[in-house]
């Protein structure tokens, strides 16, 4: 059971007239750098809100190490473990830099000194101005302080580098890996930029009104994963059983494209063994991935 | 070392970390017995996941061409003297093929890509008769 | 620690009634009163606490979620508070402790302010106030306020900050207005009684005092 750090099974939830979570399943392994990808209005923000404990799922389980996250006291207790920063980077507008990191040290035990230091240094924290005169990215790097000064085991982070430039981006990629790699810590992020994803994510899944469409291991996928192109010299026959099982087919002209997971091979040998073809395979990205599956059937 | 990765490129990055470390052996910017970068040095200095580098190292240890000691790092294995003779004769391959593509009126583009698309699925052979 | 959150978060409020305190004090306790009746000193008491309550009640709210679910249109720092490991009836507790903190300290000032002016005891007109009455009306008066505190924080759980003061304040004067045109069985009489009356009848409510603080207590329940 401590193997996970993140356990969801079956979650639903609805708001009103709306079916927000649909039966979702999720498995953050510890240790796991685990990107949560979907459109807007897919069910990241509820998920995130029902692991934190501010929403209650209608039906299926939550888990965090074995824990359910609530308002009682065991779910107070957990989120001394769990480092959080949500999607609006607030922080209280009448505190300064310094004195909301003395608010937040007595409530955790755990508190690394040694982190608080680092992020203050490398991250060029201007102890003394008050929080609301900070820059978006400055912002963005004290939430990042305080989700781990608290000396979590987890890490949830709502799109951590949005609106972020470039550099600060990396710079908050980089600490994120530093954290992975060194302490161990699980990091689950939800993001849009899927370049980043991809970059530091060794888990994905992808969620799709309410519903996770693909999951496992980030280079599995992509390897797993290939876009296969077929044209053929005299126009593409009616018959298209030879593409069965692809996940996506999409007609061109001459050629048409597939996307294809588990039969790929299959697909290829029936596609060169058809008369007049010429057989292409060319590796799928994230975005590719994330954009065709998407795209509506 | 310097090594450079496409996280956006569609091969997975282990895959390219391998192919890196294999091109500097063959051209000699990594030599028999010396040590490849620590692995969570790699992985912080290219921003990308460490268990991206474990495997390319665990996969370079299975093909035998580095070798991992526990606590120290991984390291380059001692290679055959018959390496060089392999380069050179495909070195030789490489050229008269090129040659001939050009002869038959392909721009460089074209012989390029013609080579990619042998060689991914050169790659996919390979990999899915291990797995 | 919680308590100098809510000590920021208060303090400019609290700035304001104490400002408001010395206004009332000064225009309402003139050394040689007019009129009889201790009207002035329950004005100077009173005022100031009724509003620490209302605009206390607000305080703070928009840093955390209220008793009653609410998720949108709060500051986002509320996140940051709810991802603390305390659990949300001890956020609520403390911010409400703190607020009857400190319209009791409030309370005690301006008692202390009026005793500092009149060390003997206030004379207007001959009618001499103990402290022990001082004292039953300032309890009285606190859980009164209590009260419209409570009230306070009910509408800060779904109402903005400026709409919150005016539905406490509506709320209130508008049950004074129909306890007052009503007419209510004998038994609420005394509490009808007190209500309107207790004020400026100090010296003589003493055991009307008693049923009003009752009464109060069962508003705040």
């Amino acid at each position: 059971m401590t193997e996970c750090a993140i356990e969801a099974v079956a979650l639903r939830k609805s708001f009103k007239r709306h079916e927000a979570l649909c039966g979702l399943n999720l498995n953050v392994p510890r240790g796991s750098v685990f990107g949560f990808l979907g459109r807007n209005g897919a069910g990241k923000t509820t998920t995130i809100r029902i692991l934190m404990g501010l929403a209650k799922a209608d039906q299926g389980e939550a888990r965090i190490f074995g824990i359910a996250p609530g308002d009682d006291d065991s779910g107070a207790l957990l989120r001394r473990r769990i480092g959080f920063v949500p999607e609006d980077k607030e922080l209280y507008p009448y505190m300064t830099v310094e004195e909301v990191i003395r608010f937040s040290r007595p409530f955790f035990p755990h508190w690394r000194d040694d982190l608080e230091r680092r992020y203050l240094k490398a991250f060029d924290l201007p102890p003394k101005k008050k929080i609301p005169e900070l820059s978006k990215g400055m912002r963005s790097k004290l939430m990042l302080l305080l989700a781990t000064a608290r000396g979590s085991e987890l890490l949830i982070l709502d799109e951590p580098t949005d609106g972020l430039d470039p550099v600060v981006a990396e710079e908050v990629l980089r600490e994120l890996i530093v954290l992975s790699s060194s302490d161990g810590t699980t990091i689950f992020f939800s993001s849009h930029q899927l370049a980043e994803v991809e970059q530091v994510a060794d888990r994905i899944t992808i969620i799709d009104q309410g519903r996770s469409i693909i999951s496992g291991e980030l280079e599995d996928l992509k390897q797993q994963y290939q876009r296969i192109k077929v044209v053929f010299a005299d126009g593409i026959p009616a018959d298209i059983r030879w593409a069965q099982g692809a996940d996506r087919i999409r007609n061109e002209g001459r050629m048409v494209s597939i996307l294809s997971g588990r039969n790929s091979d299959e697909i290829m040998a029936q596609a060169r063994a058809l008369p007049g073809t010429s057989v292409d395979t060319y590796p799928v990205t994230l975005r590719e991935l994330f954009l065709e599956l998407m795209r509506a059937d | 070392m310097i090594i450079h990765v496409n996280p956006a490129s569609g091969i997975p990055i282990y895959i390219q970390l391998m192919e890196q470390v294999k091109h500097a052996i063959e051209t000699g910017a990594l030599r028999a017995g010396e040590q490849l970068p620590p692995l969570r040095r790699l992985a912080e200095e290219l921003v990308i996941n460490p268990n991206t580098v474990v495997r390319a190292y665990r996969e370079l240890e299975h093909e035998g061409i580095v070798e991992v000691r526990h606590g120290a790092g991984a390291f380059v294995r001692q290679r055959a003297a018959g390496q060089t003779l392999v380069s050179r004769k495909a070195q030789s391959i490489m050229q008269s093929a090129v040659e001939r593509l050009a002869a038959a009126g392909l721009e460089e583009d074209a012989i390029r890509r013609l080579l990619e698309n042998e060689l991914a699925q050169l790659k996919e052979g390979l990999i899915r008769r291990r797995t | 620690m919680l308590w100098k959150k809510g000590w920021y978060e208060t303090r400019i409020r609290l700035l304001f009634v104490l400002a408001a305190v010395v206004v009332i004090t000064v225009l309402t306790l003139d050394p040689a009163p007019a009129a009889a009746g201790s009207g002035p000193l329950v004005g100077a008491t009173t005022i100031p606490a009724m509003l620490a309550a209302i605009l206390l009640a607000g305080a703070g709210v928009k840093t955390q979620l209220g008793g009653l679910q609410r998720s949108k249109g709060l500051h986002g720092s509320m996140y940051y508070t709810l991802s603390l490991p305390v659990t949300r009836t001890r956020l609520f507790n403390v911010r409400v402790s703190l607020g009857l903190a400190e319209i009791a300290a409030i309370q005690v000032l301006t008692y202390s302010a009026i005793l500092l002016v009149h060390p003997a005891g206030v004379h207007p007109a001959g009618i001499n106030v103990a402290l022990s009455d001082l004292f039953k009306h300032g309890v009285a008066a606190f859980l009164c306020v209590t009260a419209v505190y409570s009230l306070g924080v009910f509408f800060a759980a779904f109402l903005d900050d400026v709409y919150q003061h005016w539905a406490t304040i509506f709320t209130v004067v508008g049950t004074i207005v129909i306890l007052s045109r009503v007419p209510l069985p004998a038994s609420m009489d005394a509490f009808l009684y007190c209500r309107w009356h207790h004020h400026s009848t100090l010296t003589r409510c003493r055991g009307m005092q008693w049923q009003c603080c009752s009464g109060c207590r069962g508003c705040c329940c």
